[in-house]
């Protein structure tokens, strides 16, 4: 396999650790060097990380840059790395969005910028662990890791309520976990009793469970349902996306990027890499309810976001809605369904990131988030006007942006979905998600930037500086290229996306297989 | 006449190089001029009680084999060994943060580092002990000295009040004990574990020869009341000690008003000799019990979920740190019996070294948190209040803020903290033993617990300062701080120590004869 015996995911892994810890033993008045550290430290991750694109190999469906170490070898704990299709661009997506946020907090985070860049670089660290572990003990550490980080960047660096919602956003995220936690504990005791007392919690030797009756349907009932609960959480599915709106809006911008960029996509991500994998027939059950699930949560979200009065509130709803998309994709189980839901994950991290860096550029002028407040902005500042509509736009889904190619391939798989009931049905109503999204996202567009300046306050507004330019144009660059050429993106997923269905399928076939079968020989275990 | 071997000396090493120091560090103070500053006395401890673990680990079992010495009356195994090299390092530590509380505090005496050392004795001897009157007289002695250092603030009313309260609940965990032992006595003929672990067999066996299985735990109550009725009582003595639900209600106020290294040295050294001494007594001699009728285990098993209920529930509206620890050191007594209970079934024992883990990670996190509390107080006051006296102070005191945040987020159990694995282990091997539904309701009061954890960080980093004190200054606790902290996030990582734990839990059922 490609990339194998490299310590690449290592290093890209370990460096914004590395950096952290020496950014957080700068001396106290030096912000300048924080920064400039920080900025160094992820900039060097994401060149590394292109040398993972560059040493990917499309066609293999399986593990590349496989490292794997004993760490706790009594109990089969191993430090376990590796990449497929299903989560290199989001391991790219995160080094890439990290030195934006750590350039756009430049001017915004004046105190304790030693401390903020410090805790983004741990963050950044527990993401991209989160993203290449294939040990499911050793992904619970970085998943857990994250909250931490990210709890701080919100309580202290955040707004008004911001103790309220980085306390709402940790309990909330972790109510989920540790029920994962028991979870994972089932399925490694019973791997052991199964395989004569050797223990392992490798995602390979753990996946060997879903097939065969070894775990009954009950068992992978119960047990994707723990699972699920955690990645929904996260996600954030309706109805479990409270804690999101509060974490969204207080968080600094760096936090919002962030966890509108990356952390809600570990949820989706972890869908795909753990859950369904591990409990083929246990999500094979769950998998309607999830659309609906999803339905709701793409009309509800959009719904809400219409009759927000804050830019930044708007925005959270407008994720739920997005989210909804991309686990409407997913279970809707087919390959366009699917690479939609992938590709939809990297394009909501680049239009809403965008998104959120721009209301902080706003909100780093003017102090202020409120719709209300705004109007007529294209006279005061007319680049910062355009490059809001391009990233609107992009956000609404017009066709050659990015947006549209993730839905428009996720509404595809919904209504050609071999195994969805009402999947017809469910991607029509999903549909009217798309319109709704152009009339808030537009609606929200126009009552900040057209009409006449009713705000005097704005009229001294500058427009974007070089430093803003600077990192908003990638994310721009991207939009266009991403709703251009998607195949450059879609390919790499390929084959990891076909295994991962197959695997699935091969599951829930053989399950049918075996109820179709005479009682008589019927499993035990497969009847409740 | 049988003798004691030199080797069974050998073995008590540890023990008899402390009990050597207490005396020495007596007659020091005695001897020394009033005006003298006794923090001599302090360095003197550690550095003692750290030789007593290099000792202890040197020396290891000294050739017992691990096998019950002096007439059966304590045994020097893995278990043992371990425990012991935890109590005496733990101590070392309580002893170096003691010395800034006792000069700001209290009369600064060297008898407090003598009791101090007299509470380790009983705490080495109670680890080890193998017979129920060995077991019962090293306990006294530990909480002897103990209820004297809880009320070593003499002008200090709460001081006072809670070596009261702890001497009174203590009597009563001391009477459960000996009634308990008294019926076990009155059963068995002996107060040998091993003479226990035969007559529970033998009891077990007689049960056992019946046309109804089921009806085992009928007939051997039946046979054997005053068996059954004399474990359960030494259950009750235990759970008084370890602060289990019922048995739990001192535990606010004593760790209120004690002084802050001495409650540390109550919800650390102390709870680890306890549960050590809980498995030995109850959980090894009675195992047999356990495999014949499972029911038995059903009073552990709601004290345990109670534990974690109560405990968690009860720290939540707690605005001093130190009442707020007490409910935390419940639930952590509760997190603990689960891992017991686990370990005595079949299923779990093979996993018995997570309890000793968790025994270790608990008590680093106990013993740095007490040592930031002490370096928060002032020269007037504890300062024990979270919203007044911490608010903003992790930024003020940026080292030690760091360090409360490591143990917070230990106490809480996340990664990768070894307060994560110490939890891990313990609810692993209840999921082994079949208790999935306790590793549920763990998992969930641990989700209550971070809420009350965060709000220490929230106060530290997150709010104004609302007082001037910026608290005392101590090189050493600092040090003493910092170390527990790092060890915090190297303990669970490196899976070596969690490898010695395991093994030294291997022989803990040899006596039985079961593994």
């Amino acid at each position: 396999m490609h990339g194998d015996g490299s310590i690449l995911l290592s290093l890209i892994l370990w460096l914004p650790l590395a950096g952290a810890l020496i950014v957080g033993l700068l001396p106290r008045d030096e912000a300048g060097m924080a920064r400039g550290g920080a900025l160094a430290v992820s900039a060097l991750v994401f060149v590394l990380s292109l040398g993972l694109l560059a040493g990917f190999d499309g066609t293999d469906p399986r593990l590349q840059f496989v490292e794997s170490i004993p760490w706790l070898p009594k109990l089969g704990i191993g430090y376990r790395l590796g990449i497929d299709g299903l989560s290199l661009w989001l391991v790219i997506l995160t080094t890439f969005l990290t030195p934006i946020v750590v350039i756009s907090a430049w001017t915004a985070v004046t105190e304790r910028v030693r401390e903020y860049m410090a805790a983004m670089l741990v963050l950044e660290t527990g993401m991209i662990g989160s993203l290449v572990a294939v040990d499911v003990f050793l992904f619970y550490v970085f998943w857990e890791v994250m909250l931490v980080p990210m709890f701080l960047l919100i309580g202290y660096w955040g707004g008004q309520a911001r103790v309220y919602a980085a306390v709402k956003f940790f309990l909330f995220t972790l109510v989920g976990s540790l029920l994962m936690l028991v979870a994972v504990l089932y399925v490694y005791f019973k791997y052991a009793a199964l395989n004569g007392g050797a223990y392992s919690t490798n995602l390979a030797d753990l996946a060997t469970l879903a097939v065969g009756g070894k775990l009954s349907v009950n068992e992978q009932w119960w047990l994707f349902a723990a699972f699920a609960l955690a990645f929904a959480i996260k996600v954030p599915m309706w109805p479990l996306h409270t804690w999101l709106p509060d974490a969204h809006t207080e968080a600094p911008t760096g936090g919002s990027v962030i966890l509108a960029g990356v952390l809600l996509k570990l949820g989706t991500y972890g869908f795909v890499r753990f859950a369904i994998p591990l409990f083929p027939l246990g999500a094979a059950a769950f998998m309607p309810a999830i659309a609906v699930l999803a339905v709701i949560g793409i009309v509800y979200g959009a719904v809400v976001a219409l009759v927000q009065d804050d830019v930044k509130r708007l925005v959270a709803y407008s994720s739920v809605s997005h989210l909804g998309f991309v686990m409407l994709g997913l279970a809707a189980m087919s390959p366009q369904g699917v690479s939609g839901a992938m590709l939809q994950m990297l394009n909501h991290g680049i239009s809403t990131g965008a998104l959120f860096l721009l209301i902080g550029v706003i909100y780093e002028r003017r102090h202020t988030r409120r719709i209300a407040d705004f109007g007529g902005l294209t006279k005061i500042a007319p680049a910062f006007a355009a490059v809001f509509l391009v990233t609107t736009l992009s956000s609404i889904g017009l066709p050659g942006l990015n947006g549209f190619v993730g839905e428009f391939l996720i509404l595809l798989g919904t209504f050609l979905s071999p195994g969805l009931a009402g999947a017809k049905v469910l991607a029509v109503i999903a549909a009217t998600g798309v319109i709704l999204s152009a009339a808030y996202m537009l609606w929200m567009f126009q009552r900040v930037m057209f009409g006449p300046v009713t705000n005097p306050e704005n009229e001294h507004m500058s427009d974007l500086n070089a430093r803003e330019w600077g990192y908003l144009t990638p994310l721009l660059v991207l939009m266009v290229v991403m709703g251009l050429f998607p195949n450059l993106f879609l390919k790499p997923m390929d084959a990891s996306v076909h295994l991962f269905l197959s695997n699935y399928r091969a599951a829930v076939s053989a399950e049918r297989a075996a109820l179709d079968a005479p009682a008589a020989v019927r499993p035990a275990n497969v009847v409740r | 006449m049988p003798t004691i071997a030199a080797a069974e000396l050998g073995a008590l090493t540890p023990a008899i190089l402390v009990l050597a120091l207490a005396v020495l560090v007596l007659l020091l103070d005695v001897f020394a001029k009033p005006a003298t500053d006794r923090a001599y006395a302090a360095w003197l401890t550690a550095v003692g009680l750290v030789a007593a673990a290099v000792a202890g680990l040197l020396i290891g079992d000294a050739g017992t084999g691990g096998k019950p010495i002096f007439f059966g009356a304590l045994a020097v195994d893995g278990t043992a060994v371990f425990t012991n090299t935890l109590i005496l390092l733990s101590a070392a530590a309580i002893a170096l943060i003691s010395s800034p509380f006792v000069a700001a505090h209290a009369t600064p005496r060297g008898e407090y580092y003598a009791l101090l050392l007299l509470a380790v004795l009983g705490a080495l001897l109670l680890a080890a002990a193998t017979d129920l009157l060995a077991m019962f007289m090293a306990l006294e002695t530990m909480s002897i000295a103990l209820y004297v250092l809880a009320g070593y603030q003499r002008t200090n009313d709460r001081s006072v009040e809670a070596a009261l309260k702890y001497f009174i609940t203590g009597a009563f965990s001391s009477a459960f004990l000996l009634y308990g032992i008294a019926f076990v006595y009155g059963a068995v003929g002996g107060t040998n574990y091993a003479d226990v672990h035969a007559a529970v067999a033998d009891a077990v066996k007689a049960a056992a020869q019946g046309s109804d299985p089921g009806a085992i735990g009928t007939r051997l109550l039946a046979a054997q009341p005053f068996l059954v009725f004399g474990m359960l009582l030494l259950l009750a003595g235990f759970f008084f000690k370890i602060a289990a639900v019922p048995f739990h209600m001192w535990a606010p106020d004593v760790y209120e008003g004690s002084p802050s290294p001495v409650t540390a040295l109550m919800a650390a050294t102390v709870k680890a000799a306890s549960v050590v001494a809980l498995v030995r007594t109850v959980v090894v001699p009675f195992v047999d019990l356990q495999t014949a009728y499972p029911g038995w285990g059903y009073p552990v098993f709601v004290v345990a979920a109670a534990t974690m209920i109560v405990g968690n529930l009860g720290a939540l509206m707690q605005d001093n740190i130190k009442r707020l620890l007490a409910y935390s050191s419940v639930a952590h007594a509760g997190y603990l019996l689960v891992g017991v209970l686990a370990v005595a079934e079949p299923a779990g024992r093979t996993l018995a070294g997570g309890v000793l883990f968790y025994l270790l990670v608990y008590t680093v996190l106990t013993i740095g948190t007490f040592a930031v509390i002490v370096l928060f107080g002032s020269e007037r006051g504890e300062n024990t209040s979270i919203s007044r006296h911490y608010a903003g102070l992790g930024w003020r005191r940026p080292w030690l803020g760091l360090a409360m945040l490591v143990f917070m987020f230990g106490l809480t159990g996340m990664p990768p903290t070894a307060g994560f694995f110490a939890k891990f282990y313990v609810f692993a091997a209840a999921v082994k033993a079949g208790y999935v539904n306790l590793a549920i309701i763990g998992m969930l009061t641990s989700l209550v617990s971070a809420y009350y954890y965060l709000k220490v960080i929230v106060y530290l980093y997150f709010r104004e300062p609302r007082e001037a004190s910026e608290g005392l200054e101590s090189k050493t606790t600092t040090a003493v701080a910092l170390a527990c902290a790092a060890l915090v996030l190297g303990l669970g990582v490196v899976g070596a120590v969690y490898g010695w734990a395991d093994t030294a839990a291997g022989g803990l059922f040899a006596l039985a004869g079961v593994r």
